[in-house]
């Protein structure tokens, strides 16, 4: 299925940027859709630690992550693992969870790029999501 | 397939999260933890969709 770029604030320009309505879904608790990054520059996801706890996920503290962000600030993360609703399906990912609200939501390479054969077509401001992996469901 | 701009729905706000109809209309909440969104946006029937606000999207890097 194809998706849109967004147009978000920026500088030196706006930015062009891909993301995906996300649902993020622990037991019984669910998100309303959050829109996350698609980054391929990234190795993992990463989303803020409140959204681990309003999820009641249960983050490993043994494996943490340093993260760089916006501003080159460190941020500290620990896996933690949800379901993920896209509109293409379900699956479950480890998500690497820390900081505040200055932590954005980003979908990155591994495990996500394993399952969808992701298309970035920036010049016609979308992009494509095809599941490949038998592991997801619907 | 035409963008999505965020920018309108953006422009009050530099941090934070934010809850906006699903048509990417208008803003209907806002607050500074997810938790707190939630709670406003649980009193409110229509669909939303949340998005982060960031004052510069342009210099992420991950």
């Amino acid at each position: 299925m194809k998706h849109p770029y967004y147009l978000a604030p920026g500088d030196p320009r706006e930015a062009s940027i891909p993301m995906l309505e996300v649902v993020y879904r622990n037991g019984s608790k669910s998100t309303p859709p959050i829109l996350a990054l698609i980054d391929s520059g990234a190795s993992v996801s990463f989303a803020p630690l409140d959204l681990a706890m309003w999820l009641g996920v249960k983050v490993d503290t043994k494996h943490r992550m340093d993260i760089r962000g916006f501003n080159n600030a460190i941020t500290v993360c620990y896996p933690g693992n949800v379901t993920i609703d896209i509109h293409e399906g379900l699956f479950d990912i480890p998500i690497y969870f820390g900081g505040k609200a200055n932590t954005l939501c980003i979908l990155g390479q591994d495990p996500f790029f394993d399952k969808a054969q992701i298309v970035f077509e920036r010049y016609n401001d979308l992009f494509s999501v095809n599941i490949v992996s038998p592991r997801l469901h619907r | 397939m035409n963008t999505i701009d965020l920018r309108p729905l953006l422009s009050k706000y530099s941090s934070g999260w934010i809850a906006v109809s699903d048509d990417y209309n208008h803003v209907v909440a806002h607050s500074d933890n997810f938790i707190d969104l939630q709670k406003k946006i649980q009193k409110i029937k229509d669909k939303v969709v949340v998005v982060q606000a960031f004052k510069n999207y342009y210099n992420y890097v991950s």
